[in-house]
């Protein structure tokens, strides 16, 4: 086999190697609650937390954040959107995990943790309301895509990092202008383009998620309630 | 520049920006990865994952300053913190900042290279100029502008064109003067011949005739003694209008066979002191003065200025002796010729003077009111003239100038257009030919050089003569 052969199938064997990685999570359905507010609400979520790439980053000391994204789509084609946040931090001083669940009626709930294991369990029984639609859902057959993205740090600590990075090349250059040091006819000749140049540095930090995961279900809801057809399959 | 070749530039240059991002690319690859990975070594990490676990065993040890090592903490926390965001974000940052140092460095090439183009632009518009200059010159024009005034090799090339326009143009001048004087040579050749074998004729039958009367002296005391009396003195009138007319045949035998000069290498300054000297008492109306000019060598800068001439007139360089003078120029030229020129200088200044200061002697009771005709030896001061770029000593020899100057009543602006052309006078018929300066200025010509009007006005003509200073002859 060429190398070139190699590197087309490169993609798809990464692809496979993930999956093979999350297919005991894909195994497992969300299962999801149809409220007397008509509130969704998901429960039972998969086992995230156990996965590998998951893991590492839940005792990081950055918080990690879950987005999940849903969407619901009817047979007439009306479609709607909700989600909830999940945020679990390791309290390196305490050793505790803080978490805070944050819901599509926007609700928060808050708990504190002292182990892994209370963590998973936690996770298993979280109840997380993903789609506040205003009004009971009406009945009938509901096409249902929910996505889970894991990022390894908050929105918060994100841009910390970014003005602290930016903070630092300005400190940096008003040392210099403190010691009295004169600017290189280089340093002079760019001054107009630092500015820019700052920017385009500290803008530099994402927040890539590390994981994504995504299911596709069946809602079927009835005048009492819903059920959950399951298929569901993991994102690249 | 031309199209093709702006286009050549344009290709070379992108070509060489277009390297130059490349190699900086590569280079800032390397550097700016190994900068992030001093920043977020993975020691780095595991060091300060250490140093929160040592505060925290602190903190337990000493309850006392928990709080404080809990404040380290927080602070070693939030560094490590960042950190890891910063190494989660290790493509990314590392790729902007190679972006930056791309822009930066794109643009201080970029702006270098329009500073290069530009300067190239430039450039080839002076070469333009000075291309057209000199195919204006090798066309026969003279006086050719270029309008460079920087001191560059373009510069330099722009005035060494211009100084050899000026050259020509000088030289085309003379040629046309002395083409001139020559047709007028030739005529006045032709006259003197044409006047001189009636007029020997005329003055032999006219000194027979006087001896025949001179002979019937015996023919009595009658009437015939009184008719050869008067014969005899008709005879003698005529034959002293015959003579003036001889002097007039003379002076157009003179103007026409001006003899080429005999140069000899010679001390100028000495030459004009010992003229002035020589013939001071030659004018009655005249006091000559030879002055010195300031000391420097042909075409170079002039030195301090020296006292004034005496007397009134223009205003003067020198009025120290000539024999002063140090490092006078050594010329070659003709010593009679000159000394010709000078005499007709002078007599013209003396004529002149006499004619406007008739009725002034008059009211002095007769009494002649005197001027000074005063000699300066200069370096030739003309612009264009000068070694500013060296070039004139490859172009021509250095000129010295031999001034003239009086306090007469200068010279009417009528006269000056044709100031040196033959029979230009402003004397009345019969007190003179007007070929003096047309004399004085050919000898000039002959010798390579020339002769000019500095300045006139009513207080005084200044007259240059300019004479070629062999770079052999040159101090």
């Amino acid at each position: 086999m060429t190398a070139r052969a190699l590197l087309a199938l490169a993609p798809a064997l990464a692809a496979a190697a993930a999956l093979a990685r999350a297919a005991p999570l894909l195994a497992e359905r969300p299962v999801f609650e149809l409220g007397a507010d008509g509130v969704l609400v998901m429960a039972a979520a998969p086992d995230v937390l156990s996965n590998a790439e998951v893991k590492p980053r839940l005792t990081s000391g950055l918080t990690t954040s879950f987005v999940f994204e849903i969407a619901v789509t009817d047979a007439g084609g009306r479609k709607l959107k909700g989600g909830g946040l999940v945020e679990i931090r390791y309290e390196l001083w305490d050793e505790v995990f803080l978490v805070t669940a944050t819901g599509a009626d926007g609700r928060q709930r808050r708990d504190s943790l002292p182990s892994l294991d209370r963590l998973v369990a936690w996770w298993r029984g979280l109840k997380l309301p993903v789609l506040a639609p205003g009004g009971r859902l009406a009945a009938g057959s509901w096409r249902l895509v929910l996505a889970l993205s894991v990022l390894p740090f908050s929105r918060a600590e994100q841009s910390e990092t970014q003005s602290w990075l930016s903070r630092s090349v300005a400190d940096e250059r008003a040392a210099a202008a403190r010691a009295g040091e004169t600017p290189s006819p280089a340093a002079a000749a760019t001054a107009p383009l630092s500015g820019v140049l700052d920017l385009l540095v500290s803008t530099s930090i994402k927040r890539r998620s590390v994981v994504d995961f995504e299911w596709r279900s069946v809602l079927r809801v009835r005048p009492a309630g819903a059920g959950v057809g399951a298929d569901a399959e993991r994102r690249p | 520049m031309s199209p093709p070749r702006t286009a050549a530039a344009l290709v070379t240059l992108a070509a060489l920006l277009a390297a130059a991002l490349l190699l900086f690319e590569v280079g800032a690859r390397q550097l700016t990865g190994a900068w992030f990975t001093f920043g977020v070594h993975p020691e780095v990490l595991r060091q300060l994952e250490l140093s929160l676990a040592d505060q925290k065993r602190l903190a337990g040890l000493d309850p006392a300053g928990a709080a404080r090592y809990h404040r380290r903490f927080a602070a070693i926390e939030s560094l490590l913190g960042r950190l890891r965001i910063l190494e989660y974000n290790r493509d990314e940052v590392v790729g902007r900042y190679q972006a930056a140092l791309l822009i930066v460095f794109g643009a201080l090439a970029a702006a270098a290279a329009g500073v290069y183009l530009a300067g190239k632009v430039r450039q080839q518009a002076r070469l333009d100029r000075l291309r057209g200059a000199l195919a204006r010159l090798s066309a026969g024009e003279v006086d050719v502008e270029v309008g460079e005034r920087r001191r560059d090799l373009i510069g330099r090339v722009g005035a060494m064109v211009e100084e050899t326009s000026r050259a020509m143009a000088r030289d085309r001048r003379r040629l046309a003067s002395l083409e001139n004087l020559a047709a007028w040579q030739e005529a006045a050749r032709r006259q003197a011949h044409e006047m001189r074998t009636p007029l020997t004729a005329a003055r032999l039958d006219l000194g027979r005739l006087h001896g025949l009367l001179l002979v019937e002296k015996g023919g009595g005391d009658g009437g015939d003694g009184g008719r050869r009396r008067e014969c005899l003195q008709l005879a003698d009138s005529v034959l002293e209008e015959l003579d003036r007319l001889g002097r007039f045949t003379q002076a157009f035998t003179s103007f026409a066979r001006l003899p080429r000069p005999r140069l000899c290498r010679d001390d100028l300054g000495a030459f004009v002191a010992e003229f002035a000297a020589t013939f001071g008492s030659a004018w009655p109306n005249l006091v000559l003065v030879a002055a010195a000019a300031p000391a420097a060598a042909p075409g170079g800068a002039p030195g301090p200025p020296p006292p004034a001439a005496p007397g009134p007139g223009p205003p003067q360089p020198a009025a120290a002796p000539l024999a002063a003078h140090r490092g006078p120029p050594r010329l070659s030229f003709d010593r009679d010729l000159l000394r010709q020129v000078l005499v007709n200088l002078c007599d013209n200044s003396s004529q002149a003077l006499a004619a406007a200061s008739g009725g002034e002697a008059a009211a002095n009771g007769g009494a002649a009111v005197r001027g000074t005709v005063t000699f300066t030896l200069t370096p030739d001061g003309r612009p264009g003239r000068g070694g500013a770029t060296g070039w004139q000593d490859r172009t021509s020899s250095s000129v010295v100038a031999l001034e003239v100057a009086d306090d007469g009543p200068g010279i009417p602006e009528a006269v000056l257009p044709r100031l040196f052309e033959p029979y230009a006078t402003t004397r009345r018929v019969g007190e003179g030919m007007g070929l003096g300066l047309a004399i004085s200025r050919k000898i000039l010509l002959d010798h390579g050089g020339d002769l000019e009007l500095a300045r006139t006005s009513a207080a005084g003509s200044v007259f240059r003569l300019l004479l070629p200073c062999d770079r052999e002859a040159s101090p």
